[in-house]
């Protein structure tokens, strides 16, 4: 704040100093050299000075020669309107397609619809949350509870007791006691800790190569993520920053951090049922970061035109990006 | 160099009078007044060493432009930055679109808002002001009439200047119930 109070205090020596200018110009005893020095020193001295012309100038102009007043043009109108129509959509699609939890086979079930956020509590107690178009299945025995993560995205929070796994796109990691957030990717799925250890499982479809002798497993603990996919595993420290991109979903949010718009867009498109399209190739590089409601893209969009002049044409229920 | 250079004129014509509409859209972008503050002169800075600047059409569009432009350039150099508020900032683009009858709506506005802080200004620093401004009158034939020196009559027109540009920016209203020695009290700060 500091900073801004030092900026203020010149801003208003400057006023001052103009206003000091212009009276000796106006009293013809102005000393042009120093003036131009003035002028000359700093930006805001140019700038003071022309403030003190423009009210001295305003001051002039006697009111009957105004223009007669004309009505406000009410340009821009539409397309708020359309912005604003833009947000209800979301609430619909949110509507439309509602979760539902079904028995299949020997696994309990649990699906959300896209843009939707759904809250249930597993055979133990423990608490399980579905992102935006997921599907979570579960079997509790007396030995172990699996979890399938079929589609989508799932937050957990498990009470101790039993060993847990969690598996997806054919990868099982280990759970212990604690909170994780587990994502599905292409050919991946990563885990993110929050309190509590996820392990990398061997065991699952165990196509163990002949010399393959048992590595130790790849363990994530709180604040680490770990990544599962064809490759071996790996554990990565996640930042601060990242995590809470992470669980930002949990409250409703989307957040990039410096993410290429491409990302960003792939990430919104998730919670949208009208999808959001980049036309221009040129534009999937530019970063973009912000904090934003996650099923209704009207201020994203709106950040997009307004900061990095992209239009969002409506199209199909969706959006198409252009510059 | 002339004192009063082109640009001044241009600057004092067709970018301040809409100074309080750049600052709003300015506050909408930022998180406070100093810092939308600091954008308006940033963008101001900017324009007064801008080759071109006789070329611009719509000043007041193009100011518009810059702040968005410059507060994107400072959103970049934060990490999470939270984009709510400049979606807020939606009239920004309202009024790139805004036709001229908007300008002469809020010229006008301007202009009576100046002989609002005309009136209020100090009765010294009002008589000096509206007596050379106003009515036209010499600088030595005011000084003289009111039986002061040149350059008591320098400090107050001064004076009236600058608690005008001050109340012209709408964040200081110091103008209104300062004594008739306000206009007078000239170094004390």
């Amino acid at each position: 704040m500091s900073i801004f109070n030092d900026q203020r205090h010149r801003r208003r020596k400057a006023t001052r100093e103009a206003a000091g200018w212009l009276a000796r110009h106006e009293a013809g005893t102005i000393d042009e050299a120093r003036f131009e020095a003035w002028r000359a020193a700093h930006p805001g001295n140019a700038i003071a000075f022309a403030r003190a012309l423009s009210v001295w100038r305003a001051a002039e102009t006697p009111s009957s020669s105004l223009p007669q007043a004309q009505p406000l043009a009410a340009a821009g109108l539409s397309r708020r309107r359309a912005l604003g129509a833009f947000g209800g959509m979301g609430l619909v699609g949110l509507l439309a397609a509602g979760g539902v939890a079904t028995r299949a086979y020997a696994w309990d079930s649990a699906r959300s619809g896209i843009g939707e956020c759904r809250r249930l509590i597993l055979p133990d107690g423990s608490r399980a949350m579905l992102n935006t178009d997921s599907l979570l299945q579960w079997r509790f025995s007396d030995t172990e509870r699996s979890l399938w993560i079929a589609r989508g995205e799932v937050a957990l929070e498990l009470l101790p007791g039993i060993p847990a796994r969690v598996h997806g796109q054919g990868l099982t990691a280990a759970l212990s006691t604690g909170r994780f957030n587990v994502r599905l990717q292409t050919g991946a799925m990563d885990v993110t800790v929050l309190t509590g250890r996820a392990a990398a499982s061997t065991s699952t479809s165990a196509p163990s190569s002949a010399i393959g002798s048992p590595r130790p497993a790849e363990v994530a603990a709180p604040n680490e993520g770990l990544l599962l996919s064809a490759a071996d595993p790996s554990v990565r420290p996640a930042s601060p920053q990242h995590m809470a991109a992470t669980v930002a979903w949990q409250q409703g949010e989307i957040v990039f951090d410096n993410e290429p718009l491409q990302t960003a867009v792939q990430e919104y498109n998730r919670y949208l049922p009208g999808k959001i399209v980049i036309a221009d190739p040129d534009l999937t590089g530019i970063p973009v970061g912000g904090r934003f409601t996650s099923t209704d893209p009207a201020a994203f969009l709106s950040a997009l035109e307004l900061g990095l002049d992209i239009r969002a044409t409506p199209h199909e229920g969706g959006f198409i990006l252009t510059r | 160099m002339p004192v009063i250079r082109p640009i001044d004129i241009w600057f004092a014509d067709e970018v301040f009078p809409h100074e309080d509409r750049f600052l709003a859209a300015a506050l909408r972008i930022s998180g406070s007044r100093e810092e939308a503050e600091d954008l308006v002169q940033e963008a101001f800075t900017r324009l007064y060493t801008l080759e071109g600047w006789a070329a611009i059409d719509n000043p007041r569009a193009y100011v518009v432009r810059m702040l968005r432009h410059i507060a994107i350039e400072r959103l970049r150099r934060q990490r999470i930055v939270d984009f709510r508020q400049l979606a807020d900032a939606d009239h920004l683009t309202l009024v790139d679109e805004t036709p001229d009858q908007h300008r002469i709506a809020a010229g006008r506005e301007g202009l009576r808002r100046v002989s609002d802080l005309i009136a209020s200004l100090p009765e010294r620093c009002r008589t000096v002001f509206v007596r050379r401004r106003i009515e036209g009158e010499s600088s030595k034939a005011i000084a003289q009439d009111l039986g002061i020196s040149l350059s008591t009559y320098e400090k107050r027109l001064a004076r009236a200047i600058e608690l005008l540009s001050r109340a012209h920016l709408g964040g200081e209203t110091e103008t209104a119930g300062d004594g008739a020695e306000t206009c007078d009290a000239q170094g004390r700060r």
